[in-house]
């Protein structure tokens, strides 16, 4: 009976198919859409919680606030901050602009231009690629121990900035000129993805190069990445112990502790909070979907009067005539379900793409958001099957 | 007396409302057919031919009165308990047709089979073996607007007959057909007949009715024997 009852409802979606598709289209915007948000949304989460947890998950920034009290950290303090208890280290972040020449005469490469003015360059150290960039080399090596120890004239290029200035060429052992002075290119990196992507538009450097050569000072900034083993409190109580000791002030408190996780928190709660009223918005898309599936089959109830008077002639009973119409129904949405599922998946593929952080989805999403198209199919259907099960077969039959 | 008939109405009373205003159809109306019998149902337009019928097709109840159809009373049941009578014992001809246009005339045949969930394959020979019997059976692939309005009749008559059901209900089964044609569907009626069908036709049409072997005349509601409207008449 049921599978009767199933090719029914097939033949007469199939015998209606532009009306049918347009039907269905309410409910392919609607799954799509959600199924879009949320896959989007968890990957670029997901892409920004492991790239923090990649930070090393705790991490605290300090920042010098008051530069009357201290201008900056000598090496040998930032040293200490490194070897406190419970470090796995430090990054500092010096970022200033400066003029870039290339050198078009040493290469073989095709410039668009030679100059760049206004590029950001990145004092960083060698932690920095094992924990704010880890595993994110397109080409030849990062900054090392010694290239910060004897102030090397290296540099890495970020991957945005390689794609200006080389296009698709590998430039390791080019010669280029940051603010006039000669770096030697050692590496491209790769695509950084997740919170702070500011590498991906940068020249990377030694700091202690951007601080003896490129005048950028002394370091005032930097990440202080804790253990993951270790109690962040009792961290953040160390390094806040040292900072007072290095920078005792009677102008209240010199220095910023930034908490990393509390920025990641937030950054998941607003992430949840737009995700949440984007995919109320498709709810509501779907909604609408619904409606159009009770509209449809109210219309295809009244157009199919007289077979419905038919039937109930030759014996069907109430419950088989509201059994077939609620599968109309619920196939209409379940199939338009199934292919928002496939479309969304699809944009969300698509988006990652270009975003560029891994698409990934999870199966209980996508089992929701089918049994989601399936009780709309069953709710927005039962009142119109219910309207052809409770018709009266004379008057049914009389509308032919 | 010997075993009950068929099909027994007595003392039926039907009432439509309309709106507050009861307007009865059906006066004390009782009837009975034996098994076998060719029975017509004549009588002008507005008589309650239609309420008559539809009341020995269970597709509706009387407002008084006992029905027994097969030593089995019919009043006062479900309207599941009132399909499933239907799909078991009334074969409906209606006078216009009444089959479904998206589908073959096979599968037209097959519907009642469906409701009375018989497997496919069984569904299929016995559709196959009434075609035949109405002489369709090389137009069985053929969608009901592919068919003559004979041949759609006879579709109709297949299907009725598909479910071996204790009557052949029929409702003017000639009145969208021409004259040859009706005559045809008649010729097929009385052979059914002679087969031992159980057959009430209604028609207005006395040419019609003379097909049947026992006619029984309705009258603003009232029934009336042949004897009995013939003394009518005489007054
Ligand atoms: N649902 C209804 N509500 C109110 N009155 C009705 C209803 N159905 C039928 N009637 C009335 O009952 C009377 C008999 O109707 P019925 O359809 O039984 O006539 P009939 O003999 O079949 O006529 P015809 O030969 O024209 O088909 C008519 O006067 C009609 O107006
Ligand atoms: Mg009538």
């Amino acid at each position: 009976m049921f599978l009767n009852l199933l090719r029914i409802s097939f033949t007469s979606l199939r015998t209606n198919k532009m009306r049918t598709f347009l039907t269905m289209l309410g409910i392919i915007i609607g799954i799509s859409s959600i199924i879009a948000f949320i896959t989007i949304g968890e990957g670029v989460t997901y892409a920004v919680i492991d790239q923090l947890s990649g930070l090393g998950g705790n991490r605290v920034n300090v920042s010098i606030q008051n530069t009357t009290v201290k201008s900056g950290f000598t090496d040998e303090e930032l040293a200490m901050f490194e070897e406190l208890k419970g470090v796995k280290g430090i990054s500092p972040t010096m970022r200033e602009n400066r003029t870039i020449t290339l050198s078009p005469q040493l290469t073989n490469s095709v410039y668009h231009e030679t100059t760049y003015a206004n590029r950001r360059v990145m004092g960083v150290n060698n932690f920095y690629f094992s924990a704010d960039a880890k595993n994110s080399l397109k080409y030849g090596r990062v900054i090392t121990i010694d290239d910060i120890k004897f102030s090397t004239n290296v540099c890495v290029l970020g991957y945005q900035c390689w794609e200006t200035f080389y296009g698709n060429y590998n430039p390791v052992g080019e010669t280029i000129k940051i603010a006039n002075v000669d770096f030697t290119i050692v590496g491209v990196m790769n695509k950084l993805v997740g919170i702070d992507v500011s590498g991906n538009n940068s020249i990377l450097v030694p700091y202690t190069m951007a601080v003896n050569s490129l005048g950028m000072g002394h370091v005032r900034s930097f990440d202080v990445v804790v253990d993951d083993d270790t109690d962040m409190q009792d961290a953040v109580d160390r390094i806040d112990t040292l900072c007072s000791a290095l920078m005792s002030s009677d102008q209240g408190r010199a220095y910023s502790l930034t908490n990393r996780q509390e920025v990641m928190d937030m950054v998941v709660t607003i992430t949840d909070l737009v995700l949440g009223m984007l995919a109320g918005i498709a709810a509501i898309a779907l909604l609408v979907g619904g409606i159009g599936i009770m509209n449809m089959m109210l219309v295809t109830v009244s157009e199919r009067t007289a077979e419905i008077g038919l039937r109930k002639a030759l014996g069907a009973k109430p419950y088989v005539i509201l059994l077939q119409f609620l599968l109309e129904a619920v196939m209409l949405s379940l199939v338009g379900g199934i292919l928002g599922v496939l479309f969304g998946l699809g944009l969300s593929g698509l988006a990652s793409f270009l975003i560029g952080y891994a698409f990934s989805f999870k199966l209980s999403t996508i089992l929701a958001a089918t049994g989601f198209s399936f009780f709309v199919g069953v709710i927005f259907g039962i009142l119109p099957a219910r309207k052809a099960a409770k018709m009266n077969p004379i008057e049914a039959l009389r509308s032919n | 007396m010997g075993k009950e008939p068929l099909l027994m109405l007595s003392h039926i009373n039907k009432t439509y409302m309309l709106g507050e205003l009861p307007f009865q159809v059906l006066h004390d109306v009782s009837f009975s057919v034996e098994e076998g019998e060719f029975v017509s149902i004549l009588g002008p337009s507005g008589s309650g031919k239609s309420t008559l019928m539809n009341i020995i097709g269970c597709l509706d109840t009387a407002n008084s009165g006992v029905y027994r159809l097969r030593d089995k009373e019919v009043s006062d049941i479900s309207e599941s308990q009132l399909a499933q009578i239907r799909n078991r014992e009334i074969g409906f001809v209606f006078q216009n047709f009444q089959l479904l246009t998206k589908i073959s005339a096979v599968e037209n045949v097959m519907l009642p089979l469906v409701y009375a969930r018989c497997p496919r394959k069984e569904r299929y020979e016995r559709a196959m073996s009434m075609l035949a019997k109405v002489g369709l059976e090389n137009k069985a692939q053929n969608t009901p607007l592919q068919l003559s309005g004979g041949q759609m009749q006879r579709v109709a008559i297949a299907r009725a007959l598909v479910t071996q059901p204790a009557i052949l209900l029929a409702d003017e089964p000639t009145g969208a057909l021409d004259q040859k044609t009706g005559e045809q569907i008649m010729e097929l009626f009385s052979s059914l007949h002679d087969e031992g069908k159980t057959i009430v036709m209604i028609t207005h049409s006395h040419k019609i009715s003379s097909y049947a072997k026992r006619v029984v005349h309705i009258v603003d509601g009232h029934l009336y024997s042949e004897e009995e409207y013939k003394a009518m008449l005489q007054e």
